[in-house]
């Protein structure tokens, strides 16, 4: 055999699901066998590991597929991580195996494995950074479970908060590729007092961080505390001031380190996790997969497109609003888009004509254009689309353009990425012929970062692949990806929601530690803000909108927002190792800096794994909700419905409307007219934020078909 | 035979009083009910006229609009301006569409009943632009759609280069196109209209009615082009009157003709552009008229689809034309929500069938005008959407037996589907599926409601 040059560890970001069960989630697939239904959960190999001897002893599909045990708990979801290898001359990578081992006079212990993951939204908040809970396994070669235990300078002597588990797997004859498995924690609350109901255990010592102490917009916080998150205050608080509590979630590295005679190859890839997926068949409108296709790719698309590309974004579109109550997200009255808009100034006004916007319409009219979609008729749609820089666009034509009632990852109206939007453009000129599959053998893989980025681990199921992470991340349910934009720019740390820089690097020069506190305004010429305008009265003219009363003089955010940094940093990205003139203004107003800054490359190169220089472990969950369970109550804007259902149990009623239950609300009542209690964080017949931290595994509800399941 | 509404139009000269039963017999003359009605009920005879006239034109140019082949066949450029063809003649189809939806406002502001009829194959009674025929595009029809949308003469010399030799030559090809009759405007019904509702009591509209007519917030999509006006007073009667005979007319002024977005100037472009000497086909070579009436020995029925996969699919679409008219109508029955509501009514998913309908038109006709219109050897011509009339527009009185209609309609096109599915080798399969799940499911709610 030649030899091998590189290896590498796939998938590049692998997702864990939280779940206590000791019995991790079996493979399936997703099937479209209904051209504008739900998707079918077909059974498909699952890797099983013998608990004693770390080996996988079987592959064999379940009967089918069920997210709990027989005791009720959740599956978690454990993924998979591959080594391959790259060999001297070839074009392709390939399986590392036990006998590519071998035939290099090397062996499964020549392989060894180290993670780092930590859970730091404690830090984030705080900016203590004794507050960082971090679990770090050195180098180790054998197949026992490894525990992530993660471990707090904060914490109470002895204490520790798991975060799951990693295992070397033991390759065998049957199964002789190199694996690790992770294995995520429980979805256990913890936090500061003994005898909390709410918690597994006290670890956090109030005596030593201030982590119980922490209020968002403190009049007076000290030097040291980080600007806030955005959204700010998702945390679980009693009036506002941390109870303390964490959860088990946790992001970091793993590397894998292949000893052969005279040399040492190396790889890395990152693992997260988050909450289950709670309607496991549909897929978010917009991914992580979604996000790191355009970093990789960019934001244009060249010459037609598959259809099925872009049937994925508008069926995406419907298995999200197929779970969002409509009618109810319409109104500013409640908690919505629509009633956020009024923030910035805008008339409390629904979003939507109240005519059209009950569910059963909302779902046959996406119903109708997927299938509209299917026979090759789009030229219209692309029309309708809110273009990323238009999300300061509160006028009725603004709100309505689609997706509607979503929230992105900058606070206003979602839009999807400039890649998914040139998709369908480019389909609204001429649909490509449907590629054919790929000739090269399921034990090959092209070296990119996009095959790379792609790429589903045998025996993973749909979940633990950043096609189901939610990506318009406000802040995010499995991570918030916006954290990955802080470092895009060497030298300076920008804010990952807001577009001012929060600190820079330790020998920054003066010119750059002066930009500390401005905003980016612009990167080669293209602006990084918008424009907040609509109409300020009811039906009124549209205007800009006025800056918010507490906002400084001079604020030259006055009107405007930030854009998200995914779309109006594309063309940046394409820039990789270069420099882009970059334009800084005060915070107060004032005199504008130009500067030119190197964009720091994305990928480690071939294998899409985002760079360790733009991520420390942790970083990427650290804005997410302290709890998460917390967000799961308190963010009632339902934008994630693919993944977090808000309406469930849909029934026509005999007037033509809908009827259907919270997911949250505990009565289900099975009586015709089913009602819908909306939610306003206190209404106590939805699940309390109490319950959801002692038993949220058991009270949330799997929906399949629409539908409570398991 | 003349139909029931064209038996009692005709055409009043202004200048000599004289009665005629065209309006080609005097430029001068104005469309009225023989014998005269009450003022109201004038209003109301010639608004049924108006919708009649917004109906077929916009069903022509949809036709027109489908009948452009796939952009993938042409070289670049010419894609390039098949693309831009669709999009205008479709952009026009949608504006009629407005503009019979605000006919229908105008007629509920009345107190009068809905109207979607239209005759299948009517007489040049003079009253329409041009003599209704599904026609794929051609040079000449191109000309005929940029006469009807062309200032005056002599305003029209000028605008973009038109010189008089080019005038003249559109406009023998859009009489040539018109089977030898000229091609008239439309302008004399409208302004009728605003003569004889400015005659009108304030207290004949109703502003009560405006729950139950089309909102533009329901129906336009956001596309500011499609005029859908609400009417609730006789001033805003007559700005509706004003708007569609503006928008639909065609510039009475130089000026805006010269706009380059003018209806004339974009369909000049396409006359100016279409290949005259089949060079290039742009259109499919698709049969005059299309449509699925069984023929009777011995009678001429050029027109006929009788293969037998495209005539299923001819049947599909006529199908679904008729669940969009009359979804269209149930959904204008049902009182809108007031905009605090946050509990909505049926009206939301009417509207959204309706536009299913209207989505799954545009698919099926793309379809046909790939599939031969007969089985004869050598056949060249496709098939095309036939967009013929269902036997009754009539909605039944209650609403459960208006949401059984609802359910027989999905039965009926079921019975189509399944024809269809059962041929040997089915274009569109996918298509077919999809549809007859999304049927599937309207048919349960349908039932649902019927059952209160």
């Amino acid at each position: 055999m030649s030899d091998i040059v590189e290896i590498r560890i796939l998938p590049p970001l692998a997702i864990g699901r939280l779940g206590s069960s000791a019995t991790p989630l079996e493979n399936y697939t997703m099937e479209i066998a209904d051209p504008v239904g739900y998707r079918s959960l077909v059974p498909a190999p699952t890797l099983v590991v013998d608990p004693v001897t770390g080996s996988v002893s079987g592959a064999a599909a379940p009967a089918s597929v069920s997210f709990r045990d027989a005791q009720g708990n959740i599956k978690p979801v454990c993924p998979f991580l591959e080594v391959w290898m790259l060999l001297a001359g070839a074009k392709t990578l390939t399986p590392l195996t036990m006998q590519a081992l071998k035939s290099l006079n090397a062996d499964e212990m020549d392989v060894s494995w180290s993670v780092d993951v930590g859970n730091i939204k404690a830090f984030r908040r705080t900016g203590d950074p004794n507050d960082k809970i971090i679990a770090s396994i050195a180098a180790f070669n054998d197949h026992g479970i490894k525990t992530l235990a993660g471990q707090c300078a904060n914490f109470k002597p002895g204490k520790s908060l798991p975060f799951g588990s990693v295992r070397y797997l033991k390759p065998t004859a049957a199964f002789p590729q190199i694996r690790l498995r992770f294995t995520p924690a429980s979805g256990k609350v913890y936090g500061p007092r003994a005898g909390d109901p709410n918690i597994a255990d006290d670890v956090y010592d109030a005596t030593r961080g201030s982590w119980t102490k922490f209020r968002d917009n403190d009049g007076n916080p000290p030097p040291s505390r980080p600007p806030s998150t955005e959204p700010g205050g998702i945390y679980a608080n009693v009036g506002g001031v941390s109870r303390g509590y964490l959860d088990d979630e946790c992001d970091g590295m793993v590397q894998v380190q292949v000893t052969l005679p005279g040399k040492t190859l190396t790889a890395v890839a990152r693992i997260t996790c988050g909450p289950p997926n709670f309607a496991p068949d549909g897929l978010p409108i917009r991914t992580v997969a979604d996000e790191l296709e355009q970093i990789e790719l960019g934001p244009s698309v060249l010459g037609p497109v598959p259809m099925a590309e872009v049937g994925s974004i508008v069926r995406r579109a419907l298995e999200t609003v197929r779970l969002m109550n409509t009618a109810a997200l319409n109104s500013p009255s409640v908690n919505s888009m629509a009633s956020q808009d009024t923030g910035a100034g805008r008339a409390a006004e629904p979003i939507f004509d109240p005519s059209v916007v009950d569910a059963l319409a909302i779902r046959a009219r996406h119903e109708s254009v997927l299938l509209a979609l299917n026979s090759g008729t789009m030229a219209w749609f692309s029309t309708v689309l809110r273009r990323y820089a238009e999300v300061g666009d509160l006028s009725d034509d603004g709100r309505r353009k689609m997706p509607g009632m979503m929230r992105g990852a900058d606070g206003t109206h979602l839009a999807l990425t400039r890649r998914q939007a040139a998709k369908i453009d480019a389909a609204a000129l001429e649909i490509a012929p449907e590629t054919p599959a790929s000739n090269s053998s399921p034990d090959t893989l092209t070296p990119t970062n996009l095959s790379a980025i792609l790429y589903h681990a045998q025996g993973n199921p749909p979940v633990a692949h950043p096609s189901s992470a939610i990506s318009n991340a406000f802040p995010g349910l499995e991570m918030d990806f916006r954290n990955v934009w802080r470092r895009v720019f060497v030298g300076i740390v920008l804010h990952e929601a807001d577009n001012f820089v929060v600190a820079v690097d330790p020998n920054a020069s003066a010119k750059l530690r002066a930009l500390i506190g401005q905003r980016l305004i612009s990167v080669n010429g293209v602006s990084v803000i918008g424009v907040l305008q609509g109409p300020a009265s009811p039906r009124g003219p549209v205007v800009p909108l006025p800056p918010n009363e507490n906002a400084p003089p001079n604020d030259p955010m006055a009107g405007k927002t930030n854009l998200e940094w995914s779309n109006c940093l594309a063309d940046a990205l394409q820039m990789l190792g270069k420099s882009v003139n970059c334009v800084f203004v005060p915070q107060g107003g004032g005199k504008q800096t130009k500067i030119s800054l190197e964009v720091r490359p994305f990928f480690e190169a071939g294998t899409g794994v985002i760079k360790r220089e733009l991520l420390e472990p942790g970083e990427l969950t650290q804005s997410l909700c302290s709890p998460w369970q917390n967000d799961y109550r308190e963010c009632s804007c339902y934008y994630w419905a693919a993944s977090r259902p808000d309406y469930v149990n849909i029934e026509a009623r005999v007037d033509g409307t809908s009827a259907g239950h919270n997911w949250l609300q505990r009565d289900r009542n099975a009586a015709a007219d089913k009602v819908y209690i909306v939610d306003d964080f206190a209404d106590q017949r939805l699940v309390t934020y109490e319950q959801l931290f002692q038993n949220w595994e058991h009270l949330l509800k799997f929906e399949i078909g629409g539908h409570d399941s398991e | 035979m003349k139909s029931p509404r064209s038996r009692h139009l005709l055409f009043r000269s202004l200048s000599t009083g004289a009665l005629h039963t065209s309006q080609t017999a005097g430029t001068d003359a104005v469309p009225m009910h023989d014998p005269p009605l009450a003022p109201r009920d004038e209003a109301v005879f010639l608004l049924n006229i108006a919708a009649e006239v917004e109906h077929a034109v916009m069903v022509q140019y949809l036709f027109a609009a489908y009948s452009l082949r796939d952009p993938s066949q042409f070289t670049d450029d010419q894609a390039a301006l098949v693309r831009d063809w669709r999009q205008v003649i479709a952009m026009v189809a949608r504006e009629e569409m407005g503009h019979l939806v605000t006919v229908q406002n105008l007629l509920r502001s009345l107190g009068a009943p809905l109207s979607l009829a239209r005759d299948e194959f009517p007489m040049n009674t003079g009253f329409y632009p041009f003599a209704f025929r599904l026609e794929p595009l051609s040079k000449n029809s191109a000309a005929k759609y940029a006469f009807v949308e062309m200032p005056p003469i002599a305003a029209a010399t000028g605008i973009d280069g038109v010189t008089a030799a080019e005038i003249a030559d559109i406009t023998r090809r859009a009489d040539e196109d018109n089977t030898g009759q000229p091609v008239n405007r439309v302008g004399k019904l409208y302004e009728q209209l605003k003569t004889i509702i400015e005659s009108l009591p304030t207290t004949e509209f109703s502003s009560s009615s405006v729950s139950q007519q089309a909102r533009f917030d329901e129906w336009g999509l956001g596309q500011h082009d499609i005029l859908i006006l609400s009417v609730g007073k006789r001033s805003e009667a007559l700005e509706a009157l004003n708007k569609i005979s503006e928008q639909g007319e065609g510039p009475v002024t130089a000026g805006a003709a010269a706009d380059p977005g003018s209806h004339f100037q974009r369909f000049l472009n396409i006359y100016r552009h279409f290949p005259e000497d089949n060079s290039w086909q742009p259109a499919y070579p698709t049969i005059g008229d299309p449509n699925v009436r069984t023929s009777v020995t011995g009678v001429d029925n050029p027109g006929q689809i009788t293969q037998s996969e495209a005539r299923l699919w001819a049947q599909l679409l006529n199908a679904r034309y008729r669940r969009l008219l009359m979804t269209l109508q149930h959904a204008l029955e049902i009182e809108a929500p007031a905009p605090t509501d946050l509990k909505g009514t049926a009206r939301g998913l009417l509207i959204s069938w309706a536009f299913s309908e209207m989505y799954q038109l545009r698919s099926i006709a793309d379809l046909l005008f790939t599939l031969p219109a007969t089985a004869a050897v050598g056949e060249k011509r496709t098939a095309g959407p036939p967009f013929e009339m269902p036997s009754s527009l009539s909605l039944p009185t209650l609403e459960a037996d208006r949401w059984r209609l609802q359910s027989s309609m999905l039965q009926s096109a079921e019975m189509i589907v399944t024809s269809l599915a059962a041929l040997p080798a089915t274009r569109g399969a996918d298509f077919l599926k999809g549809m007859a799940d999304a049927d599937a499911e309207a048919m349960q709610i349908a039932n649902r409601v019927a059952s209160q």
